[in-house]
C-alpha cells in the first residue's frame, strides 16, 4: 500500500490498526492516559476496557484519596459495559505511610471482588 | 525428500532461508536471523520454507528494515552467548553492558523513520511475531502518545472526530477522574 510522505495529508495510521495492536499499544501507557484516549472518536471508545491487565500504582497519584477514586471509577466503568472483557491479571501497588490517607478492607474488598468477577488469573 | 549435493552442502543450504516480499524481491538471511520471527521459525519447524518464504504482507523496503533489526539482535543474541564462557565474571559483565549499550544505540537510531514507515513495521512485526520489534515501536508511538491531551493526539495522527459535541461532552463527563 502506497503512503504518502507528507504527514498533513497523511491517512490516520493509528486507528487503522487492529484492535489487539491498538491495545497492545495501550499497554505501554498509564491507565490515565489509556483512558482518555476514549475521547478521541468513535473508534477509540472504550478500547482501553479492553486490556486484560491493570495495573494500578499509587505512587503515580497525589493522594490515596485520589488513588481510590480513579481505582474505583475504572472498575466501575468496565463493569457497566454490556460485555467486559474478562481479565487476566490486576495489579494494585500501594504502599500506606500513615493512616490518615490509606487503603483499608472496605476499599479493597470491591476491587477483589471485580478480579473474581472478572475471572482474573492473577492478583497482586 | 532427496536432493544433489554432499552433506556439507546441504547444511551450509539449509542454515540460509530466502524471504520473498510482496513485491517478488528476495531477501538470502541466515537462519538465525530469519528464527526471530515466530512466524517463520515455526515454518522451518515444519519443514515449509524449501523455495523461499513469501510474506505477501510486507513490501521489500519494510522487510529490508526488518532484517536489518534482526540482524543486529541475532548477532546480539549469539555473542552475549559466546561471550559467556570466555570471559570472567567482571569482564563478562563489561561486554555484557558494552552489548546493551551498543544495542540501544542501534535501536533509537533505527527508530528515525516516518511515522508512516513506523506503523508499517509495527504491522510487520505483528505478521512475522517478532516480540522485540513489536514492543519496540509500539512503545515510540504510545511515548508519542504519552501526557497529550486529546486535541493534541488527534492532530498528530489525523485521527478524526466522528463523536457529535454531545456525544464527545458525555464521554468526557463519564471518564472526567481519568483527567483530574
Amino acid at each position: 500500500m502506497p503512503s504518502s510522505d507528507s504527514q498533513k495529508s497523511a491517512p490516520d495510521r493509528i486507528s487503522a490498526l487492529p484492535d489487539d495492536l491498538l491495545i497492545y499499544i495501550m499497554w505501554f501507557l498509564t491507565l490515565q492516559d489509556a483512558v482518555q484516549t476514549s475521547v478521541l472518536s468513535r473508534r477509540w471508545q472504550n478500547m482501553w476496557a479492553s486490556l486484560t491487565i491493570l495495573a494500578f500504582d499509587a505512587t503515580k497519584f497525589s493522594s490515596m484519596r485520589t488513588f481510590r477514586k480513579f481505582v474505583n471509577n475504572v472498575l466501575l466503568l468496565r463493569s457497566s459495559l454490556s460485555d467486559p472483557v474478562p481479565l487476566d491479571e490486576l495489579c494494585i501497588y500501594a504502599v500506606c505511610h500513615n493512616s490518615d490517607d490509606s487503603l483499608d478492607y472496605s476499599d479493597i474488598h470491591p476491587w477483589i471482588r471485580h478480579a473474581l468477577n472478572s475471572k482474573a488469573c492473577a492478583l497482586t | 525428500m532427496a536432493s544433489a549435493g554432499s552433506g556439507d552442502e546441504k547444511a551450509a543450504a539449509a542454515a540460509m532461508i530466502t524471504l520473498i516480499s510482496s513485491d517478488n524481491e528476495k531477501f538470502e538471511v541466515t537462519e538465525a536471523t530469519a528464527t526471530l520471527s515466530q512466524t517463520i521459525r515455526h515454518m522451518i519447524e515444519d519443514g515449509c520454507t524449501d523455495g523461499g518464504v513469501p510474506l505477501p504482507n510486507v513490501t521489500s523496503k519494510i522487510l529490508a528494515r526488518v532484517i536489518e533489526y534482526c540482524k543486529k539482535h541475532a548477532t546480539a543474541a549469539a555473542g552475549e552467548e559466546g561471550s559467556s564462557s570466555s570471559f570472567s565474571d567482571a569482564a563478562f559483565l563489561e561486554v555484557d553492558r558494552a552489548f546493551l549499550e551498543e544495542l540501544e544505540e542501534f535501536d533509537d537510531a533505527f527508530l528515525e523513520v516516518d511515522r508512516a514507515t513506523l506503523f508499517d513495521l509495527i504491522l510487520a512485526a505483528n505478521y512475522l511475531d517478532i516480540k522485540g520489534l513489536l514492543n519496540l515501536t509500539c512503545q515510540k508511538v504510545a511515548d508519542s502518545v504519552k501526557g497529550k491531551t486529546p486535541e493534541q493526539i488527534r492532530e498528530m495522527y489525523n485521527i478524526v472526530n466522528d463523536l457529535t459535541p454531545e456525544e464527545e461532552a458525555e464521554i468526557r463527563r463519564e471518564t472526567q477522574w481519568a483527567f483530574e
